[in-house]
């Protein structure tokens, strides 16, 4: 593993695949020579890092939210954040469950909930998942950090499962991020509703 | 007095979550675990390995991982190598399609 740009993040790391998703996301919607923007705003070190993704690699999560953060200014000039992460969380959503994780696609959404919180550590070293089930249609997904990850790195989440539950076949999918170790609570909660 | 002590089989989603930890960690995340199917003779959970992409999805079977049917720990599994081997020759059969819903991406990362 590289060494983190960020000591506030030190000790937590992302799978590769999750900063390749960043890369497919701006190379295949807003074309190479975006990414190859986000990538020259990127400290020396960092762009050397990411001259080649490897998937199978662990990264350091300030590389990523350096990553997001670039990406945010180039895309929305500074503005637009939130959206931004919205689509990219929806984007990560789509590429990945149609791929790798398409195992994970499940007609029962509590399934496909309590599976997602069973492998976070396929992709994230950091944080304790758990899922439990409130009702025929919503549940709640907490997920227990020693140290906050960044807030922009929620938003995403929130997005890449609100779009993950309707790829299960649910409507309406609602994901309401009711706790957030970010804005200083003990967990990120994300409470969710859809319809069958 | 006599204590029956009766294993509890893991369900086949924690059977799934089990291999995808271990692919995950040993293979990366081009290999999907599929859905098991349980060997009750062997007291394993048989869980077919395939290959996947993005917006593609799996393209072929490249091994196999057992997993204990009561304790989520991994058994046994297809030679790494032979898999890796097996997933050279998916991808060689599936570059065209492979290749074109990346064609973009590809011209900075080898994908």
């Amino acid at each position: 593993m590289s060494s983190s740009p960020q000591p506030s993040y030190s000790g937590m790391h992302v799978k590769g695949g999750l900063i390749r998703t960043r890369f497919l996301f701006v190379v295949l919607n807003h074309g190479a020579d975006t990414w190859a923007r986000v990538l020259a705003s990127l400290p020396e070190s960092e762009r050397e890092s990411l001259k080649e993704i490897g998937v199978d690699n662990w990264y350091p999560l300030g590389t990523l939210d350096l990553v997001d953060r670039a990406i945010a200014e180039q895309l929305g000039d500074g503005d637009k954040e939130e959206e931004i992460f919205d689509r990219l969380g929806e984007f990560s959503a789509a590429s990945s469950l149609s791929g790798p994780y398409s195992s994970l696609i499940n007609p029962d959404v509590h399934s496909f909930l309590t599976q997602s919180a069973m492998i976070h550590h396929a992709y994230q070293d950091f944080g304790k998942a758990s899922y439990s089930s409130l009702s025929d249609t919503s549940g709640l997904l907490t997920i227990q950090y020693d140290k906050a990850p960044p807030a922009t790195f929620c938003v995403s989440g929130s997005s890449y499962f609100r779009h993950a539950v309707e790829l299960c076949g649910a409507r309406s999918a609602r994901v309401t991020h009711t706790r957030c170790c970010a804005r200083g609570d003990d967990a990120c909660e994300f409470y969710f509703t859809w319809q069958p | 007095m006599v204590n029956n002590v009766v294993a509890t089989t893991i369900t086949a989603l924690e059977a799934q979550a089990a291999a995808s930890l271990f692919l995950s960690d040993i293979l990366g995340d081009r290999f999907l675990a599929s859905a098991p199917k349980l060997d009750s003779a062997a007291h394993v959970w048989r869980v077919p390995i395939l290959l996947a992409y993005p917006f593609i999805g799996p393209v072929g079977q490249t091994g196999e991982i057992l997993v204990n049917a009561t304790s989520e720990e991994i058994i046994s599994f297809t030679p790494l190598e032979e898999m890796k081997a097996t997933a050279r020759r998916l991808y060689e059969e599936n570059r065209d399609a492979i290749e074109a819903a990346f064609s973009s991406a590809q011209i900075q990362q080898g994908l």
